[in-house]
């Protein structure tokens, strides 16, 4: 119970935005946040919560190649 | 045996480093000369009949990522290669592709392929390249000195890129012809020309068409038939889009792959200690060997943009239409990036290279599958012939674009 209040507090919502490429590279840091779909287009499949799943979801915002990942806090 | 890694500080005559001239690129010292061009002038003019018209040289890191994240300014519809100039008609790898075109049109070409070069996408093929690599080495056995580029690095892309594509086995070696044609269009001693690149890039064009005609007919789940099938705003690709993107594919596909092969082979013989390393968990160092091996081999040397307005880039006046080349080889090296950017180092940790293009619309679509072919190339390579060498400095290809090996002699048992 105490877990989930605190996942909600601290989850970030992580945004694929239209300059998308589909390269892929998030999908290769975290497949189980990232999926690139058959419209070639990365979606998103979660929020991240744990310190590791922000730490991917900054990585990729980092790595991605056309800029597309935004975190919103 | 690599002298290009020795790097000196001494300075240079500007006049003797001209990134236009296809000698430059043979230079065993051209590393210190970009060295000391990333510290003296890092936004330089270079004007050589190599190269055509004269042309921008970025060739610090930050620089090109700039440029590359920039598409409205520096754009890609004029041409992608310095020694393009857009009076010029030779037909190149990229023609009438999203290689050359600009978002948005870009973005919706890109989408038609971007899904089947996902890491998921392709984990599938890793038996196919296991089998492929297996085969490769098979056929090695009972030699003691091979060609290593012919016999080993450019047997693999090829078979890879085909059979994603749904090429038969009977045509590729015919393929490999025509795209060795196109990367060694600078090359005469590689049996090539301009004219000679020209007509290979034809010839593949025409074979995608052919190929294409044939999955109209009978589709299959490969990954020509999605092309073929795709409609990007609700038109099917035109004839001349298919052709391009089938030589596009197949060029991209094998010829930097390959190259980055073959560097690792001769950075593995220069570096015994990383060989080592390797072979005694490549298992654990594959990923950061990967990318290792990408950033010292930088198969492709540059990507070149057109100015698309003057615009000042960092107190350089740069006019409309003049030519910008990111010389990816040099951001490679950049010492503000890299720590101890002139060893080999296949442990390195946060290895943000520029070997697939600085980051930017155009980064590399065949990125994850080069990831995949490279470490099981050399975890089957060295697992058969764990001593192989190179026994004497390679061939080099002349070209201002492929940081090519061109022959290689490996001694399998060392």
């Amino acid at each position: 119970m105490g877990d989930r209040m605190e996942d909600v507090s601290t989850a970030t919502r992580v945004e694929v935005t239209d300059a998308c490429i589909g390269s892929g590279v998030c999908e290769a840091i975290d497949p189980a946040m990232f999926a690139v779909t058959d419209d070639g287009l990365a979606e998103v499949l979660k929020a991240a919560h744990t310190p590791q799943e922000l730490a991917d979801a900054r990585a990729a915002a980092d790595q991605c190649p056309a800029l597309a990942i935004i975190l919103h806090k | 045996m690599d002298t290009a890694t020795a790097v000196t500080a001494s300075g240079f005559d500007r006049d003797k480093v001209n990134l236009g001239d296809l000698d430059f690129w043979l230079r065993d010292d051209r590393h210190s000369a970009l060295a000391w061009l990333r510290r003296e002038e890092p936004v330089s003019w270079h004007e050589h009949p190599d190269a055509g018209k004269g042309f921008w040289s970025l060739v610090c890191a930050a620089d090109i990522a700039e440029v590359a994240r920039t598409p409205d300014t520096f754009v890609s519809s004029f041409g992608v290669r310095v020694y393009h100039d857009r009076d010029e008609s030779f037909v190149r790898p990229g023609t009438s592709t999203m290689r050359e075109l600009d978002p948005p049109e870009h973005t919706r070409h890109r989408r038609v392929v971007s899904q089947a070069f996902t890491p998921k996408a392709l984990a599938g093929l890793d038996a196919s390249i296991e089998t492929y690599v297996e085969r490769i080495v098979h056929d090695l056995s009972g030699e003691s000195k091979v060609e290593f580029v012919g016999q080993v690095a450019a047997r693999l892309p090829v078979q890879v890129i085909c059979e994603m594509t749904g090429v038969p086995e009977s045509d590729r070696e015919y393929l490999v012809s025509l795209t060795n044609k196109t990367m060694g269009d600078q090359d005469p001693d590689y049996g090539s020309s301009p004219e000679a690149g020209s007509e290979a890039v034809r010839r593949l064009n025409e074979y995608g068409l052919e190929l294409a005609a044939r999955r109209r007919a009978k589709p299959g789940d490969d990954l020509f038939s999605r092309i073929v099938a795709a409609k990007v705003d609700d038109q099917p690709l035109s004839e001349a889009e298919l052709g391009g993107f089938f030589a596009l594919l197949m060029v991209g596909g094998s010829e930097t792959t390959r190259t980055a092969i073959s560097h690792a082979m001769l950075a593995f013989t220069d570096n015994p200690d990383q060989r080592e390393l390797w072979k005694a968990d490549p298992a654990g160092r594959s990923r950061s060997a990967t990318e290792e091996i990408l950033r010292w081999a930088t198969p492709v040397r540059h990507v070149a943009r057109v100015v698309a307005r003057d615009v000042d880039f960092h107190g350089v006046w740069m006019s409309k239409g003049d030519k910008v080349a990111l010389w990816l080889e040099s951001a490679n090296r950049d010492e503000t990036v890299f720590d101890r950017p002139f060893a080999f180092d296949i442990a390195r940790p946060k290895n943000t290279h520029s070997a697939f293009g600085a980051p930017g619309p155009h980064f590399c679509l065949g990125a994850n599958l080069a990831r995949r072919e490279i470490p099981i190339m050399f975890t089957a390579f060295y697992r058969a012939f764990p001593e192989a060498a190179v026994t004497r400095p390679p061939g080099r290809l002349r070209s201002l674009l492929v940081n090519g090996i061109t022959k290689m002699e490996v001694a399998l048992n060392g």
